[in-house]
């Protein structure tokens, strides 16, 4: 496995950052060779419609992961409605019914959380838009493991509630809007 | 937070093990590690250095220990097109073959899919029909199934799914509302046997047509995953059903396996095929 594959983004997201996974999603090319972690707030009862409409017009390899499944580069793995998605040793995910954190599940913390302690400092974490604060302390946590942080930009957020908890918190190595993040992702590739 | 390295996990697990016989190696180390860490937040345990003496002097914190690893939230009728599934091809099918099935919740740690079936049961007028057993992880997991309180986070979804599984069913019957809580009406608990799970020896159910086994193996690592799988198919009768959810994936034992097949492959629910 080379270096690049190595590399784990995990992005998070509530109200007002779909359209930006998408549009995320949907810059990469297919045989970008990183893996991709993408934990959203969503209904807990729609397990269809979500994993089918950011796979629409990408090219690259998107997919809800089963318990103990592979995590293999070159896919976006998208937690699935109303589990946690962890990642955990073997570099393996790991589903719980654990109650809610921070009123959601899946819950941003979590997975980043697990992702951090699995990954160090391979990872590079993406918070957006959202209305509650799910997702601060586990951007911190993979800053403090060594990852890399960056925080949608609260000012170019449509609901800025998630990104500014994170901002308060700590300070996250890059704050930028849309195209700062799909222009640094796509600098992971070379 | 509090935050537990893979040394402390480790040095808890021996403690645990040697102390009280049971192993939480057994466990994905990922959710032990998050349990472990709401354990003490919850405690307001500062260090792991605190949290071993607790384990190692009081017994009553063991207990809420036991309970936190297997305290899982849920709603009723989670995933209400399995249980519509079982409600129009499964349990007739049963019925027809048998007229009279056994039928196991196994691990059962928060009651959602007890009071289901139980529900599912009464609406199709099985309940002489059918004899209801459950496991039970921990102490308070069996007293919290026997209190019956439901969740409010979950109570909007779990009214949503019984008018789907249940349509017409008169939910003032199974809930009762308590001041500003819901309860899972416990006359309808009376004639359902339970049994503490066995961890560490084989839990001798046996003879069972229904087994519903959902999002309990996401708890464990693989070895003792294949265990759990391997002991219920066990207790399965010939065709009997074992019921686990969409999300786990037993891809491997079924490759080792010849006694199972899919019986639907969306819900996850399988047959065993024959008796070994």
């Amino acid at each position: 496995m080379d270096r690049q594959s190595e590399k784990i983004i995990v992005i998070g997201g509530s109200a007002g950052s779909f359209r930006l996974v998408s549009d995320i999603l949907n810059s990469l090319p297919a045989d970008f060779p990183s893996t991709l972690i993408i934990c959203l707030h969503r209904l807990r009862s729609a397990r269809n419609g979500f994993l089918e409409a950011l796979s629409i017009k990408t090219e690259f390899e998107v997919q809800e992961p089963f318990d103990k499944e592979q995590i293999r580069p070159s896919v976006a793995y998208l937690a699935p409605a109303n589990y946690h998605l962890l990642a955990t040793y073997g570099r393996r995910f790991s589903l719980s019914v654990d109650d809610p954190c921070n009123h959601s599940r899946p819950s941003i913390d979590m997975t980043m959380q697990t992702i951090a302690w699995i990954y160090r400092k391979e990872v590079t974490g993406i918070l957006l838009s959202g209305a509650n604060m799910d997702g601060a302390k586990g951007l911190k946590r993979i800053k403090e493991k060594g990852g890399y942080t960056i925080t949608q930009d609260p000012g170019t957020a449509e609901i800025k509630t998630m990104p500014q908890a994170a901002i308060n918190l700590f300070t996250p190595d890059l704050i930028t809007g849309k195209q700062g993040i799909i222009d640094y992702i796509l600098g992971l590739k070379s | 937070m509090p935050e537990i390295n893979i040394i402390d996990v480790k040095n808890i697990i021996k403690l645990v093990k040697q102390k009280y016989g049971f192993d939480p190696g057994i466990i994905d180390p990922a959710s032990l590690t998050l349990r472990l860490e709401k354990l003490m937040k919850n405690n307001n345990i500062s260090d792991t250095d605190l949290l071993c003496q607790h384990l190692d002097q009081d017994p009553d914190f063991y207990k809420q220990f036991l309970y936190t690893l297997f305290s899982n939230e849920s709603e009723l009728f989670r995933d209400p097109e399995m249980w519509i599934y079982l409600r129009d091809q499964v349990i007739p099918r049963l019925i027809a073959e048998k007229k009279n099935i056994r039928i196991l919740v196994c691990f059962c740690t928060s009651g959602s899919d007890l009071y289901s079936i139980r529900m599912l049961v009464n609406e199709l007028g099985l309940q002489k029909d059918t004899q209801l057993h459950y496991s039970w992880p921990s102490e308070l997991n069996h007293i919290i199934i026997w209190k019956g309180k439901l969740i409010n986070s979950q109570l909007e979804t779990s009214l949503e799914n019984m008018k789907k599984v249940i349509p017409g069913a008169d939910e003032k019957k199974y809930l009762v509302k308590k001041k500003k809580d819901y309860f899972f009406n416990s006359l309808f608990l009376k004639e359902i046997t339970d049994e503490e799970y066995k961890f560490n020896t084989h839990p001798g159910y046996r003879d069972y047509d229904l087994v519903i086994f959902r999002n309990q193996l996401l708890n464990f690592n693989h070895n003792y995953q294949n265990l759990m799988l391997h002991n219920l198919v066990k207790s399965l009768e010939k065709n009997g059903i074992m019921v686990l959810v969409y999300k786990e994936n037993i891809v491997d034992y079924l490759v080792s396996h010849s006694t199972l097949v899919p019986e639907n492959k969306k819900e996850n629910i399988y047959r065993k095929v024959f008796n070994g």
